[in-house]
């Protein structure tokens, strides 16, 4: 077991679903990018403890000796992903502050639909 | 099975995803890119129905994206069922980008959108095609980026606030799908759906994989506004203009269903009736407050935002039966829903040009100002309410017919206390803004408006008539699906190595 690898996702996402929850969008955006790092450490954590594991690099060790390469390869998917989605949510919320003066969710104009 | 139907899925896929990128080339909207585009638009229409001309012999084609062998390479699946979808899909593409030529003109036309709107139909397409978990989330990601970026670029500035429900929701979901696509391979050790798919079965009972169920629930859930996620739908969707308001009330949360079928009954085992229960409570709920919303809103597009909602409930309701009839006429829904919904929006649209307001008590008289908008407005919305002899009629039917089968007494009457409710806020919409005394407009040509609106009406005419037809489409598809065997067997007889992944 990687207790110290599930407490860094348990504290990351603790304070994310925190963060998340805020008025500020600034501080939702920080929720998004702990959220992000915790989801891509839990994908980290599926290829077993790396203790005593090998490089998964061909030709070198025994298969049986590498540890899981699929992971890394979806973590850095997810982390593409992640960073163009955050980057265009910081766009976004700049964009709205320039027009409403404010990044506080609840001092927006509301007009009644 | 021919090299041609061998490769169609990849057409299908780079044809949008190109387009997007070489529309570009172009400095500033004109009238050749648009023509080009909508070119574009008719192929990508009449492509599924090549693929759904083969898939509906039963044969289950599977691509090997890249020629990497299945389970460890993306395989890209057209059954009945996506290619059913594909081209429902892809005619409300094809009917809301001629709308948009209409609804705006080339100078107010950002040079964005049309790429934009191909982005999205790549990640539409490549979700209702892949037959790959990861690459799942990876087409849902695309799909969602590409409408964030299309309701942020043609929201008006005083209303752009009002996208950050959408936003801030849907990549908490995409997170949360990452986490189920790390769970999903942590817990079977396979990305491929076949593969999955095979390594779950039997395992219904294990408490993880109700909890994965459980997951994909909420988030695809979240992602087709299902109770009690839903309220971002109702916000975010009335600020788009009315082209795109249709695209993405016809689609986006079509497939968030469409995915949720997909992973319930070709991955997940069939045996987790407690998840079941969650959905059949879910499904009524989602009905219920949908159909109740609607009622208070002012806006025609308010309005048509919620009935999204409680129509996603009777998909949702399709879903919890699981039979495979059940499945069959939640899928006819869902096609009825994807046009019906599209042209309601449109319609919509038609009479805020001429009213210049979307607010429905400044309206009136429009069925002596335009009878031809009031004929295909009232025929859609009796449709949606489930009149016969229309479409929405049979949809519902179908999901009743069968809920009365299997006993689910409740949630019919919930459905048919919603169907009601669905008729009265049409027939609201119908007094105020048609009947009505008659208000001053302006005299402003909507023949393109309606003419593209006139195609998914005539789609959703001959869905409705040709209900035979269709029926005996979709059985077949809920019988494919429910047989997963077939389509693990089809991945493996792709990957050219037998029996065993």
């Amino acid at each position: 077991m990687q207790f110290d690898v599930l407490l860094i996702i348990f504290i990351l996402f603790s304070v994310a679903s925190y963060l998340l929850l805020d008025r500020h969008l600034v501080n939702i955006i920080i929720g998004f990018v702990l959220l992000s790092n915790g989801a891509n450490l839990f994908l980290l954590s599926l290829s077993g403890d790396p203790g005593g594991k090998a490089a998964p690099v061909l030709g070198q060790f025994a298969i049986q000796e590498m540890l899981d390469p699929l992971t890394q390869a979806m973590i850095l998917t997810a982390i593409v992903i992640g960073f163009g989605m955050l980057s265009f949510f910081a766009a976004l919320i700049y964009k709205v502050y320039v027009i409403e003066k404010t990044e506080d969710v609840s001092d927006f104009q509301e007009e009644d639909q | 099975m021919s090299v041609w139907l061998g490769i169609l899925p990849q057409i299908l896929l780079m044809t949008p995803l190109l387009s997007g990128a070489v529309l570009f080339l172009w400095r500033r909207p004109t009238h050749i890119r648009r023509l080009i585009a909508g070119f574009i638009f008719v192929l990508l229409f009449a492509l599924p129905a090549v693929s759904l001309w083969e898939a509906a012999r039963g044969n289950i084609v599977v691509t090997l994206a890249g020629s990497w062998l299945a389970p460890y390479g993306i395989v890209l699946v057209v059954d009945i069922l996506s290619a059913v979808m594909l081209m429902a899909v892809n005619l409300v593409f094809l009917a809301t980008s001629l709308y948009g030529y209409d609804d705006e003109s080339l100078e107010a036309e950002s040079i964005a959108k049309l790429p934009l709107i191909f982005f999205l139909q790549t990640g539409v397409t490549l979700t209702l095609l892949t037959g790959d978990f990861f690459n799942l989330f990876v087409s849902v990601e695309i799909m969602l980026s590409a409408s964030y970026a299309l309701m942020v670029i043609s929201a008006p500035r005083s209303q752009l606030h009002r996208a950050f429900s959408y936003v801030i929701l849907s990549m908490t979901a995409s997170f949360l799908f990452l986490l189920l696509a790390g769970a999903v391979y942590g817990f079977t050790g396979h990305l491929n759906m076949g593969a999955i798919s095979e390594a779950l079965s039997g395992q219904g009972h294990e408490p993880a994989v109700s909890a994965l169920a459980l997951l994909t629930l909420l988030i695809f859930g979240l992602k087709s506004g299902v109770f009690p996620l839903y309220f971002w739908l109702p916000d975010s969707y009335p600020i788009l203009p009315s082209g795109l308001a249709a695209l993405f009330g016809g689609i986006l949360t079509k497939v968030g269903v469409y995915v949720l079928m997909r992973l319930f009954i070709t991955v997940f085992p069939h045996d987790l009736e407690s998840v079941y229960i969650v959905c059949g409570i879910l499904a009524g709920l989602t009905m219920l407050f949908g159909v109740i919303g609607a009622v208070g809103k002012q806006t025609i597009k308010g309005v048509l935002s919620y009935h999204i909602l409680s129509q996603t409930g009777y998909m949702i309701f399709a879903l919890t039966l699981f039979t495979p009839g059940a499945i069959a006429a939640g899928l006819y829904f869902m096609i009825h829903n994807v046009w019906v919904k599209s042209s309601l929006f449109m319609l919509g649209g038609v009479s805020k040009r001429i009213y210049k307001t979307d607010v429905m008590k400044d309206m009136g008289g429009l069925w002596q100002a335009a009878p031809m908008v009031g004929v295909l407005f009232f025929i859609q919305a009796i449709s949606l309410a489930g009149i016969p002899p229309f479409s929405g009629f049979w949809g519902k039917y179908l999901i009743f017919a069968e809920g009365l089968r299997m006993e689910f007494w409740l949630l019919v009457l919930v459905g048919a206390i919603t169907s009601f409710l669905t008729l009265f806020s049409m027939m609201k919409i119908w007094t105020m803004v048609f009947m009505g005394p008659y208000k001053d407009h302006s005299r402003v040509s909507c023949r393109g408006l309606i003419a593209s609106s006139v195609v998914l009406v005539a789609a959703s005419l001959a869905l409705s008539f040709g209900v035979e037809y269709a029926i005996e489409v979709v059985e077949k598809a809920g019988l494919q699906l429910f047989d997963s065997t077939q389509y693990i067997k089809a991945v493996y007889a792709a990957t050219g190595k037998g029996e065993r992944l």
